[in-house]
Order: C-alpha cells, then sequence, then structure tokens
C-alpha cells in the first residue's frame, strides 16, 4: 500500500492530476506541450513533472533536446484495483446472499 | 463507474428478504466478497444511521467504503449513501443505493439501484472527489488493454 499512498499524494494537487488526465486523454506529450496548458512557468511545471515520475505515475523520454512524457499503466492500474466496481461488489453480495438463504434452516427451499 | 441496476429473485417472503437486507446479523454473513474479510463493520440498516465496512482481500488489500442509511421502509425499500475511502481514509464521491424488495409469485425479488449523484462529465470534472478521474481512468486502462 506504501506506493498507492505515494501515487494518491502525488497525484492531490489539482496541477498533477490535470496533467496526468491530459496525458491520459491524448497519449504522449512534449513537455512545451504540457507548459503551453499549465498556465504556470516552465520551471514550476517541470517540479510537478518531477513529483509525477518519482511516484513512478509518468515517465520520460529524450529525444534530442526535447523531453516527451506519458503515463504509466502499471501505477493507474494500481489506482483501479483500489476500488471494486460497483457492479462486481453487488454481484458477489448477491451470489453470497443467495448461499446465505439457501443454508439457513428457516428456509429450506431457499 | 456508471450507474447500474441488478436483479435477483429469492424463494423467500419479503419479509425474510427484508430481514437479511436489514439486520446485522444476516447483512455480516453475506456483504463482501469471497476471499475477503470483514476485519471492521458498522452494518446495520434497520435504522437511520451511519454504516461503515473494512473488507480486507488475501493480498492485504483494505477496501473501506461508508454511508448514512437514509431510508427504512419495511418490507420494501432500504436507501442508503456509499463513499470509497482511499488508502488515506478520504471518503471519495458520493453515490446512492436503494434496495427494492418486491413480493412475487415464487417469494421476492430483490433490485439494487446503485446511483452515481453527480454522474455527467461536467460535474465530474469539477468534482472534488475521485469520480471523474476513476471514469477516465478506467476508459484509459480499457483502452491499453
Amino acid at each position: 500500500m506504501t506506493n498507492l499512498a505515494t501515487t494518491f499524494a502525488a497525484l492531490s494537487d489539482q496541477t498533477r492530476l490535470a496533467v496526468v488526465e491530459r496525458l491520459m486523454a491524448q497519449g504522449e506529450l512534449a513537455a512545451g506541450d504540457l507548459v503551453a496548458h499549465a498556465n504556470m512557468s516552465a520551471p514550476a511545471v517541470s517540479r510537478h513533472l518531477k513529483v509525477l515520475r518519482e511516484a513512478g505515475i509518468i515517465q520520460q523520454r529524450v529525444d534530442g533536446t526535447k523531453r516527451f512524457y506519458s503515463v504509466q499503466p502499471e501505477a493507474l492500474r494500481a489506482i483501479s484495483e483500489w476500488t471494486i466496481s460497483h457492479r462486481t461488489f453487488w454481484e458477489a453480495g448477491l451470489d453470497r446472499l443467495n448461499a446465505y438463504l439457501a443454508q439457513d434452516e428457516g428456509n429450506p427451499n431457499a | 463507474m456508471p450507474d447500474i441496476r441488478l436483479e435477483r429473485s429469492f424463494n423467500v417472503s419479503p419479509e425474510r428478504l427484508f430481514e437479511v437486507l436489514s439486520s446485522r446479523a444476516a447483512l455480516v454473513q453475506w456483504w463482501g466478497h469471497d476471499g475477503m474479510t470483514l476485519p471492521d463493520e458498522h452494518l446495520d440498516f434497520s435504522k437511520i444511521g451511519p454504516w461503515h465496512s473494512v473488507m480486507l482481500s488475501d493480498e492485504g488489500n483494505r477496501f473501506k467504503m461508508s454511508g448514512q442509511v437514509t431510508r427504512v421502509d419495511p418490507p420494501k425499500t432500504i436507501g442508503f449513501t456509499w463513499g470509497w475511502h482511499d488508502p488515506d481514509d478520504q471518503r471519495g464521491a458520493e453515490s446512492h443505493v436503494t434496495f427494492s424488495v418486491v413480493e412475487t409469485a415464487a417469494g421476492s425479488k430483490l433490485i439494487i439501484d446503485h446511483r452515481e449523484l453527480p454522474s455527467d462529465e461536467v460535474a465530474a470534472r469539477h468534482s472534488t472527489g475521485w469520480n471523474g478521474p476513476l471514469i477516465r481512468l478506467e476508459r484509459f486502462l480499457n483502452e491499453t488493454h
């Protein structure tokens, strides 16, 4: 759970969450593209990118003088596994409810 | 996570079904998943008030959710709010669950409605909870697989 806590801490900032959401929607983007949309200075954006990189949420690719960023699906998958889908939860519950009623002595036909 | 509706028929009376949906003694027997334990819970849907439950998986992952029981109308309806907690125990976006018990020829039927409160994209974007990001995350993960 330590990694998950780090992931959440890194994403708990609106700017960083917005960056990750843009990368999820658009795929790999150059640092310049991220700065252009972030409404803050390049060094400030760069600090945010560093936090996200250190938390393992995004990865960096260097091509000449340009840096490109993309999300690390593994880190995000860990978040999605923190909640169970509602449907999965209720389907499991209904199966257990059915089994519970079936083994209940008061209801031999259940 | 979109709104969902599930239905299941049982050959017990509506009164009996309502009892196993509302009483703590029965709830702790079926609430959750196989392969998970329930180390901490306050589950009582027989009266208005707060509830919570913590499920623990084999791999040691904790899943906590909590809410308020808002409606108890035996033997027909139970309504409660629902929110997942993140690993830092921050409660995420709130959704609403309704259990409806309907009498049938064979016994009774349970209808579970689980609805998101702010469900459109704009509301999700402005939500301070994890709901919006999680919806997009789910989409993203589905696309990359």
